[in-house]
């Protein structure tokens, strides 16, 4: 089989996992948690496209996320908009968010653009609590209505997006264009003396990425039924990066798969509280060390090629 | 013969240091110029403002009449210049093909119908055609060297720089390498200035030869004569008593 039909199968094998998974592991708690575990694969794939492509590293993917929910709130409880326009809104939203934070920063060579987007996010996170008046403070906005009637509904929903916002940046970085987002991330001097307008390049890959982002932001709000300043927080940033590096930095589907797996992991850490945050640290540490490329992509990179 | 490169006064300043001083020169269409001199000179410094990866203090830099000084350097190489860099600077984690087509990609040239197929005959034409698909991390230093001179060329350059391109390399690796930029020039009517440490390599292939000593250009002219020229004996063996 070559490896182009393997990913077809590979992809139709990890679809029809996810669509049976709800029927056969049942329940309101599990259907939250799988749902989440897809909201997440939607935060990492986004992530990993820009960053792992071009190899420059947006510490603040949760200004896009909190910039997504928050959109998805204010427009359903504050201007009682129907629930299925915050999914445009929302992207439309961080993808503002980020021309606003991209377009200075990723013509800097350095550390600058890593340093700006994680203090966008912890700006954006402090405007949310000095705004408590419209924002809810620490609270956030509740009462969001839900997307669709049931749990099982929105599953499918969150299903259907990741799977269709991986396919498309898989689509993309498979292009002439991804070709010059990894020619970027492997060298981006040598880039631009091919002739390719690098930052140009990285903001629009920026953009797209802050797209599905923004998206998946809506999804949780509708979700959680609530918007929080925590979704702006550095850990929200750091669990998204540390899924992606678990799954397969420059991947995308590896960085998606690698969120559902944590995710899961994560819940069955939740009696740890706060420990949490170690244990993420602790597997991140270990999978850098150990495994530099990720877990899932080199391992599906391996077994698709077998027989060739 | 006509003028492709005209360098004007031009001046670079790091600091209180010159790294290059009020230079000019021109670059005739068609031919194989060398630039030599010993580290520290300026040479590279040259390279990187005519490719506009740094900007200079004073003077101008054009290419056949067109100012390329304050362009971007993405936009020189769409108007005809391109360069290769003294450590060869492969993408790491694409094939060799691949390399190839992200020049081939460049906005001036690119047509992604043919990208592929270009990027193929232009690596068949410097010799790399059987390691198409090879990643680029596993070539040698010499395949390294007509790598970037293949992802130059996929840019469709009227002038192509090179930065040392022998260096590192074994003398049979040499030998392919100059036919290979003869044959650039020849058959392609590509025209090269190229920097070079390896003086024997040089004199069989540059028709003309612009030696530069801290920053400035100290002779200028057909190869043996400048050789001979008390100046340049001066900066590489040192002045006669």
């Amino acid at each position: 089989m070559s490896r182009a039909r393997a990913n077809i199968a590979g992809a139709i094998g990890f679809t029809t996992v996810m669509v049976v998974l709800p029927l056969i592991v049942r329940g309101r708690y599990f259907i939250g948690v799988f749902t989440l575990g897809l909201i997440y694969g939607i935060w990492a794939a986004s992530w990993d496209f820009m960053s792992g492509l071009t190899g420059r590293e947006n510490f603040g993917h949760a200004l896009f996320i909190g910039a997504g929910a928050y959109t998805a709130a204010f427009l359903n409880t504050v201007w009682m908009a129907n629930p299925w326009w915050s999914l445009p809104a929302a992207a439309c939203v961080a993808v503002a968010f980020s021309l606003v934070v991209g377009i200075p920063t990723l013509r800097l060579s350095g550390p600058y653009f890593a340093l700006a987007t994680l203090a966008a996010a912890a700006i954006l996170q402090r405007l949310a609590l000095i705004f408590w008046e419209r924002t809810g403070g620490e609270d956030g906005l509740q009462g969001i209505a839900p997307l669709l009637g049931s749990p099982l509904g929105l599953y499918y929903l969150c299903l259907f997006s990741l799977v269709a916002i991986v396919a498309i940046l898989l689509a993309i970085s498979a292009s002439p264009w991804g070709l010059i987002l990894r020619a970027i991330g492997a060298d981006e001097l040598a880039c631009r003396a091919s002739g390719h307008n690098t930052t140009l390049y990285k903001v629009v890959a920026f953009a797209i990425g802050a797209a599905p982002a923004g998206l998946g932001g809506a999804l949780y709000a509708h979700h959680q039924l609530q918007a929080g300043p925590q979704l702006l927080s550095v850990f929200v940033s750091v669990s998204v990066i540390t899924m992606a590096y678990v799954g397969g930095i420059g991947s995308v589907y590896g960085a998606a798969i690698g969120a559902i797996l944590l995710t899961f992991l994560t819940e069955l850490l939740r009696g740890a509280g706060e420990w949490r945050l170690l244990v993420y640290s602790a597997v991140l540490v270990l999978v850098v060390f150990f495994r530099p490329h990720g877990l899932v992509a080199p391992l599906w990179h391996a077994l698709s090629g077998v027989g060739e | 013969m006509s003028t492709l490169l005209q360098v004007t006064e031009l001046s670079k300043r790091f600091g209180g240091v010159y790294a290059i001083r009020n230079i000019s020169f021109s670059v005739s269409a068609g031919k194989i110029n060398g630039i030599l001199g010993p580290n520290g000179a300026g040479k590279t410094t040259l390279f990187d403002l005519l490719t506009g990866f740094l900007t200079p203090n004073r003077g101008e830099v054009r290419l056949s009449g067109t100012l390329l000084t304050g362009q971007r350097a993405d936009r020189i190489v769409n108007l005809g210049c391109a360069r290769t860099f003294q450590l060869c600077r492969p993408f790491a984690g694409l094939t060799v093909v691949q390399n190839v087509m992200v020049g081939c990609l460049a906005p001036s040239v690119r047509n992604f119908r043919t990208t592929h197929a270009r990027a193929l005959q232009i690596l068949e034409g410097t010799g790399l055609g059987d390691k198409a698909s090879l990643p680029a991390h596993a070539l040698s230093q010499g395949d390294l060297r007509r790598l970037e001179i293949a992802r130059a060329l996929g840019t469709k350059p009227r002038l192509l720089l090179l930065d040392e391109p022998f260096s590192g390399l074994s003398a049979h690796e040499a030998e392919v390498l100059s036919a290979l930029i003869r044959q650039l020039n020849e058959n392609e009517g590509i025209t090269v200035l190229m920097i070079e440490h390896r003086l024997r390599d040089l004199m069989l292939l540059a028709e003309r030869l612009l030696v530069m000593d801290s920053g400035e250009v100290i002779a200028d002219g057909e190869p043996e004569a400048v050789m001979r020229e008390p100046a340049v004996v001066a900066a590489y063996i040192g002045a006669q008593e």
